[in-house]
């Protein structure tokens, strides 16, 4: 693994960069434990809008299908 | 202890002020170079032959009348896929799977499933385009295609994300291309400019040829297919939370990227309107653009028409790929060898051969499949970006510092919307052609 700690003069220290792939693990905020996602009034009612929006599709396509494509 | 100068890791010590000055902006160039990748090549793969058909088709019908939906675009692209970037760094995980876990297996289900047709039917019209180019510099489209696939496969199957960064980045480079053929077709500068910032109307005043061809626009230029490949691509290279504000720079690079290429695509385009040439497709817009651009010119532009299809091939596959092995829960980073983990690459190269087979079987409803491509990405792109939206406001899961701000909500919420409605409409318009009556 690259240094990438440069030294400098006095007390201070540049860091030098690193590549993301050269460096440790990072602890990220997902956690598999986390489940599934509240419901809470916005979310409920973005679901109910893409439901809706898809509802409507797929009386597009029924429309297509049954008009003979 | 006091200060006098300040030390480079090369080992060069500078005076404090200039010192620190010059190491920084070195440091901060040297981290850029380092993080930069996934925007910048999500951007400009998106300009694929798709996109190439639809801007110079636009700038043939309309000349320059149409460029302030790329300038308009530009934003609108940049605040998309910067979210993407900023949950795929706070997560470290693709869209597939943070959509699978917090929303069930049933939205999971319909996203991958949804995400995988629309894929695999872009890339055969990604194939059909490497099949014209070739045919067009003479080449027989029964080698060139296998040979396309071949090649794409080899690309990721090297066991290095940065080797197939490194050349991703380098197909994308040969767009500045585009620049030079849109200076030999010495297109009126004024015009563009004024086109540019101020919406005008073209000489058949609002039809709706011209209002859909705007809705096409957005649709090619905003895909399903970029969110996952974003956010999967940041997960894979691994970047850490100090590397979002490059990140963001990176995506920002991208976006005036494939705006500006959009737009010399669109000027191509627009010597055919000038010329009153009839336009057909690229293929044949490089051949009537022959006594502007000459012989070189012509094969320069359909090179750039194969690249366009190599490279959108690639980040298509591979958003397949990643999104399929996050929901499986197979190793999926570019990092293994072919043997750590064979199921991502296998869905890579099934994906890259079954629909280069399918381009060359004759007769292939190459029409059908355009229309299913605008039909699908109309259905998959508000699902995406809206799941994206919520996530972004997750805050049991993201905390405060990754959730949208207030004005991030304001923005993506107005995206949204209009993305909800022209995506509609160009979905609508393919399956119900006659509609809406009154534009037409």
């Amino acid at each position: 693994m690259p240094d990438y700690t440069a030294q400098g003069i006095g007390s201070m220290t540049i860091p030098a960069p690193v590549h993301p792939l050269d460096a440790p693990l990072e602890q990220k905020l997902f956690r598999a434990d986390l489940g599934r996602m509240p419901l809470t009034p916005p979310v409920k009612m973005a679901l109910f809008v893409l439901r809706s929006y898809f509802g409507i599709m797929a009386l597009l396509v029924g429309w297509r299908l049954i008009s003979g494509m | 202890m006091a200060l006098t100068s300040v030390q480079t890791s090369d080992g060069h010590a500078l005076p404090r002020q200039v010192g620190r000055r010059k190491v920084a902006w070195r440091h901060r160039l040297a981290h850029f170079m380092m993080v930069a990748g996934p925007g910048l090549i999500v951007m400009v793969a998106d300009n694929d032959a798709g996109a190439i058909s639809t801007y110079t088709e636009a700038g043939a019908r309309f000349g320059t009348a149409l460029l302030w939906v790329l300038v308009l675009l530009l934003p609108v692209t940049y605040f998309v896929q910067e979210m993407v970037a900023r949950l795929g760094i706070a997560t470290g995980e693709g869209l597939a799977s943070i959509i699978y876990r917090r929303f069930g297996d049933w939205w999971g289900r319909f996203s991958l499933a949804g995400l995988l047709a629309v894929n695999f039917l872009t890339l055969v019209t990604e194939f059909a385009a490497v099949a014209l180019a070739a045919r067009q510099l003479g080449f027989s489209p029964a080698v060139a295609v296998p040979l396309a696939a071949i090649g794409l496969i080899l690309l990721v199957g090297t066991g290095s994300y940065r080797r197939w960064e490194r050349m991703t980045l380098m197909l994308c480079g040969l767009n500045l291309g585009w620049l030079v053929l849109a200076v030999m077709v010495r297109p009126d500068w004024g015009a563009a400019v004024v086109d540019s910032f101020l919406p005008t109307m073209p000489r058949g005043g609002l039809t709706g040829d011209f209002v859909f061809l705007i809705v096409a626009i957005v649709g090619t230029t905003i895909a399903p297919w970029q969110l996952f490949f974003q956010q999967s691509c940041v997960a894979d290279k691994r970047l850490r939370f100090a590397d979002l504000k490059a990140a963001r720079f990176d995506t920002a690079i991208g976006a005036v990227a494939i705006s500006l290429f959009a737009g010399c695509m669109m000027l191509l385009g627009d010597a055919m309107f000038r010329g009153g040439l009839p336009y057909e497709d690229p293929a044949q817009m490089a051949t009537a653009l022959t006594p502007l651009i000459g012989r070189a010119g012509r094969i320069a532009l359909l090179i750039l028409m194969l690249n366009a299809a190599v490279l959108g091939a690639t980040a298509i596959s591979l958003s397949s790929a990643w999104a399929w092995g996050e929901a499986m829960g197979w190793k999926n980073t570019l990092q293994a060898r072919l043997s750590e983990a064979p199921g991502f690459y296998s869905a890579y190269a099934v994906c890259t051969a079954a629909a280069a087979g399918l381009t060359l079987i004759p007769g292939a409803p190459l029409q059908q499949i355009i229309l299913w491509v605008q039909v699908l990405a109309g259905v998959m792109l508000p699902a995406a970006i809206v799941f994206l939206q919520l996530l972004l406001n997750d805050r049991e899961m993201l905390g405060a510092r990754f959730v949208n701000r207030p004005w991030n909500n304001a923005v993506n919420w107005t995206a949204i919307a209009l993305l909800f409605g022209l995506s509609f409409l160009l979905a609508a318009r393919a399956l119900v052609p006659a509609w809406p009556s009154f534009l037409s």
